[in-house]
């Protein structure tokens, strides 16, 4: 490929030159980005877009594919899927290159594969559209280039690509097969990725799916190679799975593994292939024909020499006229004629994929001020990211890049450790209707009218509530009003206690029963919502178990009447619920905090001590069995001796029934769970 | 003293007491355990919508329930400010992008006050803004080098 290289030999040369595909609207005569290409034509001019090869600047991301491979599975604060995405889109694998001569005077055609174990039933060679060998036999043949032009036409994403129908042409070509010699029919084909590889696979029917269906269509051999399982019929489809090698020569009865080994062996011998590691990532394309980015920092010399800008900043010009789609930056002279030391530079117009600047701000909030530097000292006090919240459409792309960048830093002394962020929360997404809410849709729900209603307090206290975190939810005004609801019935408890008897103190001497019952309770409640909120992040649960301790203050404790040890209760709970629900909803818990006497602010309140003995259960439900049959229960004291529970237990009146007039013959007795009377 | 409760009243009360005292302000200190809470920053689109406001409450209770932990909580926002929408807005709407975007920014920032959210203010940072910007241009040049 033409490569213009000016940094390629520098060893840290992370940023680098080459050619890239890009959207071309003919009519608009400029480059469009995907999401202004909409089924194939320009979204302003209606035109066909076309595929065409720009210089641009890229970073070697693919340097840190392998480090960054083995470190996902470290990231054990992030959600499971995420790093599967992850993994997924760097798509590390294991296999062979072959080269396949080919019979008249072309360049060898090099094929990936991680199953070299099929490489005896190959059966044809197919090239992406953009390969050399299709390039220049299009430039012999009408037909070939017609056919590359429509593959071509469309520029498709990958998993696009899988779905197509498959289609090629032959080019009236052969390639030698490494090992038995025979002559395979090289094919053009519209599934064959120009970056994965080498732009050409070998296709092997018996074994792979998609080139079955080729042959199939094209009545190409499908010759199989790999042992079937005995309810598989090569007449009905591949055969996908690894096993024993047949028809394979000296291969035969070699499973995967050593079928391996020893096709590598062979292949050194005849300098036909070699093992091979390939990775599903490409190298990370920064340059976006657009004005409205960060100029990338780069200028041209006469000679069409590029270098890095001499001064920085390069300011992006806030004042531009738009002439069509076309980036601004290219018809202003002022901003691209450059001249330095005598010498005359053009500047670069393109500015950088704004997944650049997405790249690292998160550090750049620690040194937010700092003139002097990138990042500074402070960097290393606050980073990594404790907690990082977000939707799961930036799982790849914006977490792999934001990985990519830290080492960067890392590797220029900015940062410390290699990971940004160490726990990943992705929320679900809100929905009506059953779809997310989107202007075109119609089916929004404007935050802005519902503060108005019922305040941020309650439209916070409802998107916690509804649903755990990384769960999609549907949008409910009943929810909605619940929430506030309940926000009314707190103010009206704490508005009932605080013009009660006023408290000087808590004090729980000569607690009831009752009394304990209360702050076991509020205990509990505050252990549980702890947990909920710092581990599992289910502040649904924290809510709900909030509300169920608001529920079971009993009334009269909020009551003049009441004794010191109720109203302490009562006291106890009430606070412990302000503090709880305080990071939900800020406003109103602080609004009750002063009321009920605090002179702080709330945020500056520490988590309440939770009181480990009110923690422990006093009482336990016990299960009464009849010969292993469920008759009964009773509330026991916890720990309660054999003696004391069977006198119990052969009181309750089923179990008795049961027991009628037959003889016990034993008491099996677990403590603190069951007893079963056998009879 | 029977009170209703009148939301819109407390919350800007308290939001604006949170203001005149710099609540959300944090500075490093190396006696006491950090905590670095972030919610991914949006794009100044127009306005906040029911996402940002799921997100953004997600961040800001995490935020919260650490500080009563006794932690240094640092919670900042910023603005991820380039890209095709402020392009596409002005080739429609004849407006200049950086004009847009800093309508957008108005506004969602006002929407995101308005929830209440904890953020330390003064760490707030536009990507547009040639300050944050030159940075990278001086990192990519950086990854020009050789060494």
């Amino acid at each position: 490929m033409g490569t213009m290289v000016f940094y390629r030999n520098a060893k840290k040369g992370i940023a680098y030159q080459d050619e890239a595909e890009v959207n071309w609207d003919p009519v608009e005569q400029t480059v469009l980005a995907n999401e202004q290409v909409e089924d194939g034509k320009g979204w302003r001019s209606g035109a066909t877009i076309e595929r065409k090869k720009l210089t641009q600047w890229f970073l070697k991301i693919t340097d840190y594919a392998e480090e960054i491979l083995k470190e996902t599975d470290k990231l054990k604060g992030w959600p499971e899927q995420v790093r599967v995405m992850q993994k997924n889109w760097i798509g590390k694998s294991e296999g062979m290159e072959f080269t396949f001569k080919t019979a008249i005077d072309l360049e060898p055609v090099t094929v990936f594969t991680t199953r070299p174990d099929t490489i005896m039933g190959v059966s044809f060679i197919a090239l992406s559209s953009d390969h050399p060998i299709s390039l220049e036999l299009a430039n012999k043949s009408e037909e070939i280039a017609s056919f590359v032009k429509e593959i071509n036409s469309t520029k498709l994403s990958e998993a696009d690509m899988a779905k197509q129908e498959k289609i090629g042409i032959y080019t009236g070509l052969q390639a030698l097969h490494p090992f038995s010699n025979d002559e395979i029919p090289i094919w053009i084909g519209n599934f064959v990725l120009s970056g994965y590889g080498s732009g050409a696979l070998m296709g092997v029917p018996a074994h792979d799916q998609r080139d079955y269906e080729f042959a199939k269509k094209y009545d190409l051999d499908i010759k199989q190679v790999i042992k079937g399982n005995p309810n598989e019929d090569i007449e009905e489809g591949a055969v996908t799975e690894k096993n024993i090698l047949i028809n394979s020569g000296e291969f035969d009865g070699l499973n995967f593994d050593s079928a391996f080994d020893k096709i590598e062996e062979r292949s050194k011998e005849l300098n036909c292939g070699k093992k091979q590691t390939n990775y599903r990532l490409r190298d990370w394309g920064v340059s976006r024909q657009r004005y409205w980015g960060a100029p990338i920092p780069v200028i041209k010399d006469e000679n069409g020499k590029s270098e890095g800008a001499k001064e920085l900043p390069v300011i992006l010009p806030k004042e531009v006229e738009f002439s069509g789609v076309k980036s601004p930056l290219s018809d202003m002279k002022e901003f691209m004629d450059v001249s330095y030391k005598g010498k005359n530079y053009l500047r670069e117009t393109d500015t950088f994929d704004t997944f650049f600047e997405s790249s690292w701000y998160y550090a750049r909030f620690a040194s937010f001020d700092s003139d002097k530097a990138m990042l500074d000292e402070r960097a290393k006090y606050w980073l990594p990211v404790d907690q990082y919240v977000g939707g799961i459409e930036h799982a790849v792309l914006h977490l792999l890049y934001s990985r990519f960048f830290y080492r960067c830093l890392r590797d220029l002394g900015l940062v410390d450790g290699s990971e940004p962020f160490e726990n990943l929360l992705c929320q679900g997404m809100v929905l009506k209707d059953g779809s997310k809410m989107s202007k075109s849709k119609g089916n929004v729900v404007d935050p802005n009218e519902v503060i108005e209603k019922y305040g941020a307090d309650a439209l916070r206290l409802f998107v916690m509530f509804v649903a755990p975190p990384e769960q999609s939810f549907e949008w409910s005004d009943k929810g909605l009003q619940g929430a506030y609801r309940y926000l009314n019935r707190l103010w009206n408890i704490v508005i009932s206690h605080v013009e009660s008897q006023p408290l000087q103190e808590q004090n729980f001497q000569n607690s009831s029963d009752d009394v304990n019952k209360l702050r076991q309770k509020t205990h509990k409640t505050l252990s549980k919502v702890k947990d909920d909120y710092e581990r599992r992040h289910a502040f649904n649960t924290a809510v709900a178990a909030i509300m169920e301790l608001t529920n079971y203050i009993p009334k009269n404790y909020l009551s003049d009447e009441a004794s010191i040890s109720e109203r302490s209760a009562a006291d106890e709970a009430i606070k412990s619920i302000l503090i709880m629900l305080s990071p939900i909803a800020p406003h109103i818990t602080q609004e009750l905090w002063s009321m009920v006497g605090e002179n702080n602010l709330i945020i500056d309140a520490s988590w309440p001590e939770v009181d480990e003995n009110l923690l422990v259960e006093d009482q336990v439900e016990l299960v009464i069995q009849v010969n292993g049959k469920l008759r009964g229960k009773i509330e026991v004291a916890i720990d309660l001796d054999k003696q004391k529970v069977e006198e119990l237990a052969l009181q309750n009146e089923n179990v008795l029934k049961h027991i009628d007039d037959k003889d016990i013959k034993k008491i099996i007795y677990v403590p603190n769970k069951l007893i079963n009377v056998v009879v | 003293m029977t009170k209703e409760y009148n939301p819109q009243k407390i919350e800007e009360e308290i939001q604006a007491t949170w203001d005149e005292n710099d609540s959300f302000s944090v500075t490093e200190d190396p006696n006491k355990e950090k905590f670095y809470c972030l919610s991914m920053f949006p794009y100044p689109s127009g306005s906040a919508h029911m996402g940002h406001v799921r997100n953004y409450t997600l961040g800001d209770s995490i935020s919260r329930f650490q500080r009563l932990l006794g932690k240094n909580v640092m919670q900042p926002m910023g603005w991820d400010a380039f890209g095709l929408p402020a392009e596409n807005a002005a080739i429609k709407n004849q407006v200049q992008p950086a004009k847009w975007t800093d309508e957008n920014i108005t506004n969602m920032k006002s929407q995101l006050k308005r929830m209440g959210f904890a953020y330390d203010w003064k760490r707030e940072l536009a990507t547009c803004d040639s300050d944050y910007y030159k940075w990278e241009q001086w990192f990519f040049i950086e990854m020009l080098k050789k060494e």
